[in-house]
């Protein structure tokens, strides 16, 4: 499922929020409201984790993650690392990086499997990502947009690129990636798809100002939806069994 | 760490032609005292992992060239050179992993994410599914040569070395030999055998090789001495012996008899000369460690020389080894020729003579007919003949030559490396 989310009156709910398949981090809000949204749709699944990063709530700016670990910049401090190591499950490896393009969920879009990353970030910083996040990882633009956190949204099952992504480009991007594209906007038409979407391999948050058809884009590419033509088929002939018997 | 540079180091001196690839692996510059490889460059496993090593680069090379530049490895790390890195990354890469590299393993790694990343890119951008099929489609499908051996006549006979090999299990069949046991008598050259390229022989240990009643020699490098059909008692000249396996074939085809002046300039090839020649058991050798060009014509040991072999150092474009020789420099090949056309005119000075051939292992018409026509052009007292052998040889060289049919050339779909022989006669004979 897709649902739509505010961050007190933001739309960038990609900005205060991190979703991976098996943590997810929000921001220490002034509201309830947002925390609720994803508890109500990722309650006793994965563990929802209020945090602040430096002292910011701009976390999904600043982390990068997927299944196997976290990357927190060094502006975190130690009593927030203490924090994150605690409410983390144990099989996610926790990482701070040195890494001087600091805002790390903006330089690195990651599914469990591969991970895309701005062209300038230190060979430490990659080697970095490979170990930790268990990761191929390709120094790439989007739509000649380095900040390739900002500009994609990616899971296991599909990724939403930039809308001005060449059909040439998602095709490079798509077989490096192994998984299907689309070029797509959120939040009525923003490019900067990264900030207004989080998403894992079951559900998806969008800005409360995506469009119905964004959403169902969405739903489409990340394969959240149950009205996939392989479901209405197994239904069918479910139903078809059924009368026979 | 030493084993990299090595092979960093063939590839080093292959890019500056300076030799053929095998010569340099198993030759002298690796295990010398001082030199590289140390006492283990001698172990003849080291030489065969090293060769292995080289030619897996060679087949991949432009992918790992590609690969490096894209990764600028090369920019990061001052202390690589580019073929240094082109072995590290094919055994990172396709390899099965890096070995004992001492302090070159831990550098190359530290970038291997990269390095991998870059390789997937490649491939993508190629749309190539399979590391295999990153080797360029002709050195892929490049035919496999047969392995030719020749039968020594100064130390055996056919009949002796065929009964050898029917003892052994093979059996003899009739055209080129498919199976893994088979072999054949080559329908051209006369105590000629020819093997499946994997008859699973180690042909270089075989003890018959060692005692020089085989001698290893491919098809085409034995036409220059059979189209030259040296007499017994005869004098001749070879002008640029080394190896020595024409000059060995010319003696066996004068049956161990005469007199045959090798000429080799080069200290270390003058040695292999000896080596092979003694080896062959040929006793009319006299080596000679000058320049051919050193020769006095007017010298009397040479006034009854009446046969020289010629098969100068050429650019050995038609050499089959997967090096992809194709893009040899134009100024070289023209420098090679006017070298080439120099030296037979040089021959031609001898008063005696009578019959000159002329080979190259080239493809290239520059090294080849060109080279005919311009000493033809220069000499008027000798001819381009027919051969007196050869005669259902189909390949022949270039018909817009007034001398084309007279030449032969040998191209690998022959089975054989790439080759060119020509015949000069002297006109009043």
């Amino acid at each position: 499922m897709a649902v739509r989310a505010q961050f007190e009156n933001s739309n960038d709910i990609g900005v205060f929020a991190k979703l991976t398949n098996s943590y997810c981090l929000v921001a220490i809000g002034g509201s309830e409201n947002f925390y609720s949204v994803f508890e109500s749709e990722l309650q006793d699944v994965v563990p929802i984790i209020h945090t602040s990063i430096g002292g910011t709530r701009i976390i999904g700016r600043l982390t990068a993650g997927n299944r196997h670990g976290l990357l927190v910049p060094n502006t975190t401090t130690d009593q927030e690392l203490q924090h994150l190591r605690n409410a983390l499950p144990d099989s996610v490896a926790l990482q701070r990086v040195e890494e001087r393009l600091s805002a790390l969920g903006n330089v690195i879009a990651c599914n469990d499997y591969v991970a895309l990353i701005h062209p300038d970030l230190d060979r430490e910083t990659e080697e970095i990502i490979a170990d930790t996040l268990k990761v191929e990882v390709f120094r790439h633009a989007i739509a000649d947009q380095l900040l390739v956190g900002t500009y994609c949204a990616l899971s296991n099952n599909g990724g939403l690129v930039h809308p001005k992504t060449s059909v040439q480009d998602q095709d490079e991007l798509s077989s490096l990636l192994q998984i299907p594209l689309i070029a797509g906007s959120v939040n009525r038409g923003a490019g900067h798809v990264g900030s207004g979407l989080v998403v894992n391999d079951w559900a998806a948050f969008a800005g409360l100002d995506t469009t119905s058809t964004e959403l169902s884009v969405i739903e489409n590419i990340f394969k959240l939806q149950d009205a996939q033509p392989q479901y209405i088929v197994n239904e069918m002939r479910d139903a078809i069994i059924d009368s026979v018997v | 760490m030493a084993f990299y540079q090595d092979a960093a180091k063939v590839l080093d001196q292959l890019d500056l032609k300076q030799g053929s690839l095998k010569g340099l692996v198993l030759g002298h510059n690796l295990g010398q005292k001082g030199g590289p490889g140390g006492p283990r460059g001698n172990d003849p496993a080291n030489k065969k992992r090293l060769l292995a090593l080289v030619c897996e680069t060679l087949r991949y090379k432009a992918v790992l060239h590609e690969v490096i530049d894209q990764s600028r490895l090369l920019v990061d790390e001052k202390k690589l050179n580019r073929n240094l890195a082109a072995v590290l990354c094919h055994d990172l890469l396709f390899g099965k992993g890096i070995g004992a590299a001492g302090k070159w393993k831990p550098l190359i790694t530290k970038h291997q994410t990269r390095l991998r990343a870059e390789l997937v890119k490649y491939k993508v951008r190629h749309g190539i599914k399979n590391n295999a099929d990153l080797v360029p489609r002709e050195i892929r499908e490049m035919a496999v040569l047969p392995r030719y051996v020749r039968v020594n006549t100064n130390k055996t006979t056919l009949e002796a070395m065929i009964a050898h090999f029917t003892r052994s299990g093979f059996h003899q069949v009739e055209g080129m030999p498919a199976e893994k046991k088979a072999f054949a008598l080559d329908a051209h050259i006369p105590n000629l055998l020819v093997f499946s390229a994997s008859s699973g022989m180690d042909w270089f240990r075989s003890p018959l090789v060692a005692e020089g009643q085989l001698i290893l020699q491919d098809k085409a490098s034995c036409m220059p001495a059979y189209v030259l059909q040296p007499p017994p008692e005869a004098h001749v000249m070879d002008g640029c012996a080394a190896p020595g396996n024409k000059t060995s074939h010319a003696s066996a085809l004068m049956g161990n008899t005469g007199r045959i002046f090798a000429f080799d300039q080069d200290a270390r090839r003058c040695k292999t000369l000896e080596f092979m020649t003694q080896r062959a058991g040929c006793t009319n050798i006299t080596t000679h460690h000058q320049s051919f060009f050193d020769a006095d014509p007017q010298d009397p040991q040479y006034a009854q020389v009446t046969h020289i072999l010629l098969d100068p150092s050429c650019s050995g474009s038609g050499i089959h080894e997967g090096e992809g020789g194709a893009q040899d420099a134009a100024g070289r090949v023209a420098e090679l020729a006017t070298f080439q056309r120099d030296i037979l005119l040089h021959a031609m000075k001898f008063s005696a003579v009578t019959h000159i051939s002329y080979s190259t292992c080239s493809i290239h018409d520059a090294e080849n007919e060109d080279v005919v026509a311009a000493v033809l052009a220069a000499n008027a007292d000798f001819e381009c003949a027919p051969m007196p052998v050869l005669n259902d040889w189909s390949r022949r060289g270039h018909d817009r030559y007034p001398f084309g049919r007279h030449v032969v050339r040998c191209m690998p779909e022959d089975a054989t490396n790439g080759f060119f022989v020509a015949l000069f006669k002297r006109k009043t004979v």
